[in-house]
């Protein structure tokens, strides 16, 4: 048996991406970018608020998957 | 100046000022703000009374414009902020934005949910013959037996099983027709053919309801989306035990915003200390396994996955 996992699912559990959810319950989820950060391939996550105030993505390494940075526009605190 | 285009507003929304005030205090985490909050929310829903489409809804109505009041004095206290963390194997706070906190079941979308539900229940519960009512609520919201109800209301056991079975189907019934549209989005209406359920989570592809299957006996939990995945088979997110491993993942849990969160805590307790170990317990047997994180060339990735989103870790789990 696998028990398989996208990339989209694990940055919705992250806690930041959990919070940025719940402040946007109506949000879009892009399409994944693969960009070079720091100089490693990386898989770049994002999610909009559908009026686009705010936006939220994670960058993870492409290969470990493990999080490099979270970028946030226009995202309240709680 | 239309406050009076639905008669007797005045009262109802002098009656909902506490709830207001309660829900306002649980949205900006503060007391002090609350009782003008609720004051704004007040007078916002007083000065557009005459939006209120459908009266018998004024409470929800009034829950979002509290809402959306809050979120405007959010804003006004500069909670606004626009930054890049750069994370070292962890993410930290910023800007007042918990980032390590994992997800709970107490929530306020939760919170709101039961709120809400409680007040259709209670709306249904009005529409019920006296006698009918007072069985239901002694028996399943005091939760006196039987035998208790039947001498409090001077009739038999008898009688009290009767109205108690009557007031169950009146119940449904009333869900199912008059108070559908309201009940819909709590998972109280009879689900369709196939199982799907209206639920009130938005779809994060054409911003449209989701629709929903959702078992927490069985520990199943499915959301698709019907204008963007048509197709009865593609099921975009779709959770049993078979890949938790946790049959009672969703045990005590009633919404789906409320099993959302719970998978989401589940799958952030079971991964984040998997990626660090590039290894995750057997769902079935709990030997690690290694994680293989990045582009499996021998997976076939659901339909879901495949637009666009290429990205997953498969942890091999044998029982
Ligand atoms: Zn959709
Ligand atoms: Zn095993």
């Amino acid at each position: 048996m696998t028990l398989d996992q996208g990339l989209l699912g694990l940055v919705r559990a992250l806690p930041v991406g959990w919070r940025f959810a719940k402040v946007h319950p109506r949000r879009r989820e892009l399409p994944e970018q693969v960009v070079v950060a720091a100089g490693r391939a990386a898989v770049v996550t994002s999610f909009a608020s559908f009026d686009g105030s705010a936006r939220f993505a994670v960058v993870s390494a492409r290969d470990t998957l493990e999080t490099l940075a979270v970028h946030l526009h226009g995202v309240r605190g709680e | 100046m239309t406050g009076a285009a639905i008669p007797g507003l005045d009262d109802v929304l002098a009656a909902e000022r506490p709830r207001l005030v309660r829900l306002c205090a649980r949205l900006t985490e503060t007391t002090e703000a609350a009782e003008d909050l609720a004051q704004e929310t007040l007078i916002e829903a007083w000065r557009n009374g005459h939006k209120l489409r459908a009266p018998d809804a004024v409470q929800s109505w009034l829950s979002g414009i509290a809402r959306n009041v809050c979120l405007r004095w959010a804003r006004r206290q500069g909670r606004e902020f626009d930054r890049v963390l750069v994370a070292g194997g962890h993410v930290g706070t910023a800007g007042g934005y918990d980032m390590t906190e994992p997800p709970s079941d107490f929530d306020l979308d939760v919170e709101l949910e039961r709120d809400e539900l409680a007040t259709l229940l209670d709306r249904a519960m009005a529409l019920l013959p006296a006698e009918t009512r007072a069985a239901l609520v002694a028996h399943y919201l005091e939760d006196a037996p039987q035998a208790a109800v039947a001498a409090r209301l001077g009739v038999s056991e008898g009688a009290v099983a009767v109205r108690l079975h009557r007031g169950r189907l009146a119940l449904r019934r009333l869900l199912a027709t008059e108070l559908r549209e309201h009940a819909a989005p709590y998972g109280l209406v009879a689900p369709d053919r196939a199982g799907w359920q209206e639920t009130r989570l938005w779809c994060p592809r054409c911003g449209g309801r989701r629709l929903g299957r959702f078992d927490a006996a069985t520990g199943e939990l499915a959301l698709t989306c019907p204008a963007c995945f048509p197709e009865p088979d593609a099921i975009p997110d779709h959770v049993t035990p078979l890949e938790t491993g946790m049959p009672g993942l969703f045990r005590g849990i009633k919404g789906y915003q409320a099993a959302l969160n719970r998978l989401a805590a589940w799958q952030h307790a079971y991964y984040a200390p998997a990626l660090v170990r590039r290894a995750a317990p057997c769902v079935k047997c709990g030997a690690q396994v290694p994680l293989r994180p990045g582009l499996s060339p021998d997976w076939q990735p659901p339909p879901s996955v495949r637009r666009g989103a290429g990205s997953f870790c498969a942890a091999t789990a044998v029982g």
